[in-house]
C-alpha cells in the first residue's frame, strides 16, 4: 500500500439479524436464527474493494457416556465470513453432533446479534479510510436434560464476532459470560 | 445393603447410593434385574456418567486488507 492516506469514511455498521424459529436437528431442538446473521456496513469509502475471508470453527461440543453407551453427541459449528468491516455467520449442526438418545433432551438456543461495538483498526486500514471495525455478540444457550442419574447441564455464553476476525478478536474472547450449571 | 452409608441418597430404584461425588452400586440390591440399563461396564462399579465439554473456537485472523482503486 502506498499514496496519501484515504480520509477516514463515517462508516454505517448494521446489524444483520434474522428470523428465530425452532426445529428438529437430528434429536436437537434447536432454535435459533434462519439465515446468516452479523453486521454489515454502508458508506465505505470510494473505491475499496473488500475481500472476504471464510473461517469456520466448533463453538462446543457435549458428549456424554451415561447409561447404555453414548446418550448424548452434541457439537454446533459456525460459518463465518468477513472482510474486515463485515461479519456473517451461519450455524450447524454437523452429521456426527446431532444425537440426543435415551431420553436425553438436548436444547440449543442461538440468539441475533447484540448491540454493535466498535474497536480500532491497524495502520493500514486506516490509511484507506476503514478506522474501526465491528464486534457484535450472540447469546448461545445449551440445555441437556438428561436421565436420571446423570447431572443435567445448562451453558450460557456470549459468542463474540466480529468484522476483522470473524471469530473474537486480539484482546477478546471468542466466549463471553460463560456461565455453566449442573444438576 | 451393607455398603449404603448412613443417611445416603439413595436411587428411586434402590440399586445406587451416591457418595458424595459418585453413584456408587448398591452391594446385594437388585442390580441384575436392570443391567441393561446401567451400564457400568464392570459389575459392581458405579454408573459411568461422563461428560466432556469443550468450547473450541480460537481468534480468527485477520482480514485482507482490500483493493484501492487507483493505489498500486
Amino acid at each position: 500500500m502506498s499514496g496519501a492516506a484515504i480520509p477516514a469514511a463515517a462508516l454505517a455498521f448494521n446489524i444483520l439479524s434474522a428470523g428465530v424459529s425452532e426445529m428438529k436437528q437430528g434429536d436437537i431442538h434447536y432454535t435459533g436464527p434462519t439465515s446468516t446473521i452479523g453486521v454489515t456496513v454502508s458508506n465505505l469509502p470510494s473505491g475499496v474493494t473488500l475481500k472476504t475471508k471464510h473461517s469456520e470453527a466448533e463453538i462446543f461440543s457435549y458428549q456424554s457416556e451415561a447409561l447404555a453407551g453414548e446418550a448424548v453427541n452434541v457439537k454446533l459449528r459456525a460459518y463465518a465470513a468477513y472482510d474486515g468491516p463485515q461479519v456473517q455467520v451461519t450455524f450447524q449442526f454437523p452429521s456426527d453432533g446431532m444425537r440426543a438418545r435415551f431420553d436425553s433432551d438436548v436444547y440449543v438456543t442461538v440468539g441475533n446479534p447484540l448491540s454493535i461495538d466498535r474497536m480500532e483498526t491497524s495502520a493500514g486500514w486506516q490509511q484507506i479510510g476503514i478506522g474501526q471495525y465491528p464486534i457484535v455478540r450472540v447469546p448461545i444457550s445449551v440445555f441437556v436434560d438428561e436421565p436420571w442419574p446423570t447431572d443435567n447441564y445448562k451453558a450460557t455464553f456470549m459468542l463474540v464476532l466480529s468484522g476483522m476476525y470473524g471469530f473474537g478478536a486480539p484482546g477478546l474472547s471468542v466466549y463471553e459470560d460463560y456461565q455453566v450449571t449442573t444438576d | 445393603m451393607s455398603n449404603v452409608p448412613e443417611g445416603a441418597q439413595i436411587s428411586d430404584d434402590g440399586q445406587w447410593f451416591w457418595d458424595g461425588e459418585n453413584w456408587q452400586a448398591v452391594e446385594g440390591g437388585a442390580s441384575s434385574s436392570s443391567s441393561s440399563t446401567a451400564s457400568a461396564g464392570q459389575s459392581g462399579e458405579a454408573a459411568k456418567s461422563t461428560v466432556t465439554l469443550a468450547f473450541d473456537a480460537q481468534v480468527g485472523e485477520e482480514a485482507e486488507l482490500p483493493d484501492v482503486e487507483g493505489v498500486a
